[in-house]
């Protein structure tokens, strides 16, 4: 039929061939090209609502196997346009397959039809990229897996939007709050306790700097806050725009300051 | 080479002995647009992805299978692209791609000598302003801005034909009236075309074509002096 034909030849790794037999050996074949196949994003990244948009953040350790560690300087939130950016945990060959696809496609559909891919449109296009990766899951006792999480604004619904996926593509829409990685586990309590509905962006800045710290005490895959600032960006009405380090840099300060378990 | 040349040719030529009974019109009036069209198969299609986003696609069909092909074919697509991406991010440029590319898929086959006459008006509201598009039977399309001609047709039979149709209707002086003045000036000069009538005016506001001031309620036939 020509319909997916069009999709296809407009966004290519959605049609309906590649979600198929030749879809699952096209991913194995990325697998072998990536030359550090091993890189594991061990990871904490979440996105907070507040008042009035969305607050997306990460660690920076990429991993080696399970112990090694590559670099604390990697970036693992990326924005994908005007109003949206995702952050990713898993493995890093998936990853970079993930994000690769969402930039391409938020662009070319701004591209060709001159308006920015709806919130539900990225969960949907995410869901279906990460479909045809299941069997890795599965392979690898769920350790080479990508899972990322979405943060929006909806500029139709005038209000903060945030995706959560498992690694088979299913995703739901947390309350507020919504994270991946294995220090997320960690910092549900917390972030959960402190969490307000009117807060605004500096409280919702602390809590997230508050969050990072304890992650990367409790897990060996998350990089330590006081070592090595975590990226964190604000997504609201106006757009995406990254938080600067001299804030970061402040609310850390701010947080050691004051807690005396945390020095 | 030259095989391709006559199988295009050959499909050329029935398409256009397919359409030649059909017309469809956009017009431009004083604060109005009318679209109008005959045709003994006449696709119709209306959607409202959300608030701010209307779109209307009409086509001449050459036959009932061409009409009937193209709507399912259609659903199919809205379908894969919902699943795909969401109903939300449907646009009238989407839709406008997505009909370019079935109709020059259809006639550029070179392993099908079947015609497929179709030719469409798509008409849509994208960022507040509503847009118009002509595609022909080839998948040429064209926008009609504020820049464009006051009327643009599809169908109407030979180039001869065509030109004698414009040239009538625009001593009509269609500009200086509202839309249904002129879908009651023009039906006379439609005689020769067969089938059903369809018309639909616009209203514009602001010197712009704003979706809130679509006006369906002349869908039902005028009356027209025999």
């Amino acid at each position: 039929m020509f319909a997916e034909k069009f999709i296809e030849s407009r966004f290519k790794h959605l049609g309906a061939e590649e979600l198929g037999i030749r879809g699952f050996s096209d991913q194995l074949k990325n697998c072998d090209r990536e030359k550090f196949n091993r890189m594991h994003s061990n990871t904490t990244v979440f996105a907070l609502k507040f008042k009035n948009g969305v607050l997306i953040a990460g660690d920076r350790r990429m991993s080696d196997g399970f112990l090694g560690i590559v670099s604390d300087d990697t970036l693992k939130v990326k924005e994908l346009a005007k109003y949206s950016a995702m952050a990713c945990a898993g493995f890093c060959n998936i990853i970079s397959f993930l994000e690769t696809n969402m930039t391409t496609a938020c662009s070319t559909f701004k591209s060709l039809y001159g308006q920015d891919l709806s919130p539900d449109g990225q969960a949907n296009f995410l869901r279906n990229l990460l479909e045809p990766w299941w069997f890795m899951s599965v392979y690898t006792w769920y350790w080479a897996v990508g899972i990322p999480i979405l943060a929006t604004y909806d500029m139709s619904l005038g209000m903060p939007r945030i995706f959560v996926f498992d690694d088979s593509g299913f995703n739901y829409e947390p309350e507020f709050f919504g994270g991946a990685g294995c220090g997320f586990e960690a910092i549900r309590g917390l972030v959960v306790d402190h969490w307000r509905l009117d807060m605004n962006e500096d409280f919702a800045l602390m809590i997230a700097m508050k969050a990072m710290l304890h992650s990367g005490a409790i897990s060996h895959g998350v990089s330590d806050a006081r070592l090595k600032l975590p990226t964190m960006a604000v997504i609201n009405e106006d757009g995406f725009r990254w938080i600067p380090d001299e804030l970061l840099k402040k609310a850390l300060g701010l947080i050691l300051e004051r807690t005396e378990g945390l020095k | 080479m030259n095989d391709l040349v006559t199988l295009f040719n050959f499909k050329n030529d029935k398409i256009l002995k397919a359409l030649s009974g059909n017309i469809g019109l956009v017009v431009r009036g004083q604060n109005s647009v009318a679209v109008v069209l005959k045709s003994p198969h006449i696709f119709n299609f209306y959607r409202q992805p959300e608030e701010n986003k209307h779109i209307f696609i009409w086509a001449i069909c050459g036959s009932i299978s061409d009409m009937r092909v193209f709507e399912v074919e259609l659903e199919r697509f809205l379908s894969v692209f919902s699943d795909t991406f969401s109903g939300r991010d449907l646009n009238i440029n989407l839709i406008q791609d997505f009909i370019t590319g079935y109709l020059k898929h259809k006639f550029y086959d070179d392993k099908s000598a079947e015609p497929v006459a179709l030719e469409f008006i798509l008409g849509g509201v994208f960022e507040r302003h509503m847009v118009f598009y002509i595609i022909n039977y080839e998948g040429s399309s064209e926008v009609l801005d504020q820049k464009a001609n006051n009327i643009s047709l599809v169908g109407g039979g030979n180039n001869e034909d065509k030109k004698e149709l414009l040239d009538n209707l625009s001593k009509l002086g269609t500009e200086r009236v509202s839309a249904k003045q002129i879908i009651k000036k023009i039906g006379p000069y439609l005689r020769k075309y067969s089938g059903d009538f369809f018309a639909l005016t616009f209203t514009v506001t602001d010197k712009k074509l704003r979706h809130k001031d679509v006006d369906r309620s002349t869908k039902k036939k005028p009356k027209i002096k025999k």
